[in-house]
């Protein structure tokens, strides 16, 4: 543990953990998402590459990152926020940090009209890395299509034997209770190194609760690997789960009288 | 047993509607839980907060557990939009604590140098020295 507190790990910019993270966009029409891109000030296309920068000013000038306090922006020289890139008929967004991606989809969402273009998924790594640690060599080093799809169908698989589980149960106590069950023990497991995240924006009727639920499901990720990080090997969602709930409702404030 | 009277309704109705909405199937959008469940749960909601008032963090703990370790958000009726922000609200607080005490900002620089390193943010081109 203390080795480990001496030793912290990479971080970028704004201070949260260096995590890569690669946001996948469907487009309908890409030409006019081009046009659309090129109009926001806050993205500037690279002259040689099919890419664009995402800097922090101007339309998303006002985000924050309260991860760092010793910080202090350049108006002359933007923080760069992540990339854009074209390929195989998606977009995607490629950044260094949950957080970033945690604001980037909301961020997108209310700037680029659905016709044109809607996030798909997010592939991400569950951990950080020593600052003279090897990065991953791009995406395509760190990310297998086929891995992250079978991990995502297995769990929807399991989801629905659950589901089948609670079903036929005989009362609605014994269906919690094996949902419970399967999500504590579900939020138990060790993580994989590297995990896919469907978004279900289409069948959403109010998007900030997709946006939370990414949010939940990614920081809580990130919780985990920090505290691995220092030294908490056992640790898992399902702990910071339970630490995040009972802070948060632990003052529910119901009791019961005998 | 009873519930403590000083209870505000207003913190029974929210149980029972994460209750029943845990239950009714809007979980995920696309997959529905125990239909029978849901039945038998609200004819007998009265009875079970009165035999197992725990029932409710439970509840409250599944949903944010569902959250996080399933594939999509999926949290529409299971835990309302206020309490997802509660719970957003929390992690961010306890990530950026951590941030803060463990002193990342004096390392700041070399962590930027090896990112920086890296085309696009995302593909290194150079190793960063071991």
């Amino acid at each position: 543990m203390f080795d480990r507190l001496q030793k912290p790990f990479l971080t970028v910019e704004t201070g949260e953990a260096y995590q890569p993270i690669r946001l996948a966009y469907d487009l309908a029409h890409s030409d006019e998402l081009v046009t659309a891109l090129e109009q926001l000030k806050c993205i500037e296309k690279n002259p040689n590459a099919n890419s664009w920068n995402w800097y922090w000013r101007d339309e998303c000038d006002d985000l924050h990152f309260e991860s760092l306090d010793s910080f202090r922006r350049t108006p002359r020289h933007p923080v760069r926020l992540g990339t854009l890139t074209f390929r195989d008929n998606k977009l995607f967004l490629n950044l260094p940090s949950f957080k970033r991606a945690c604001m980037a989809v909301p961020f997108f969402h209310k700037l680029l009209d659905k016709k044109m273009a809607y996030v798909h998924h997010a592939d991400f790594l569950n951990k950080v890395f020593a600052i003279d640690e090897r990065l991953p060599h791009g995406f395509a080093e760190m990310f297998k299509d086929e891995e992250l799809d079978r991990i995502l169908h297995q769990r929807l698989e399991d989801y629905h034997m659950v589901q089948q589980k609670c079903e036929a149960a005989a009362t609605a106590e014994e269906a919690l209770s094996i949902l419970s069950d399967y999500s504590h023990s579900e939020a138990g497991k060790k993580l994989p190194y590297a995990e896919r995240y469907v978004f279900e924006l289409a069948s959403q009727e109010d998007p900030d609760v997709v946006f939370l639920g990414f949010y939940i499901y990614l920081r809580g990720r990130e919780l985990v690997a920090i505290k691995r990080w220092f030294g908490e090997t056992g640790y898992s969602l399902a702990d910071a789960i339970d630490e995040t709930v009972e802070a948060v409702f632990g003052g529910l404030g119901i009791d019961i009288l005998e | 047993m009873v519930f403590d009277p000083t209870i505000k309704e207003q913190e029974c109705a929210e149980a029972a509607e994460i209750i029943t909405a845990l239950l009714s199937g809007k979980y995920n959008g696309t997959v529905k839980i125990g239909e029978k469940a849901l039945r038998f749960i609200q004819t007998n909601l009265e009875s079970i907060f009165d035999t197992n008032a725990d029932l409710i963090k439970k509840m409250l703990s599944t949903a944010v557990e569902l959250q996080a370790v399933n594939l999509n958000s999926g949290a529409s009726g299971v835990i309302n939009k206020d309490k997802l922000s509660k719970v957003a609200d929390q992690l961010a607080v306890d990530l950026n604590n951590i941030y803060l005490a463990v002193g990342n900002q004096k390392n700041n620089k070399a962590g930027l140098k090896a990112v920086d390193n890296q085309k696009n943010n995302d593909v290194p081109t150079t190793k960063p020295k071991r």
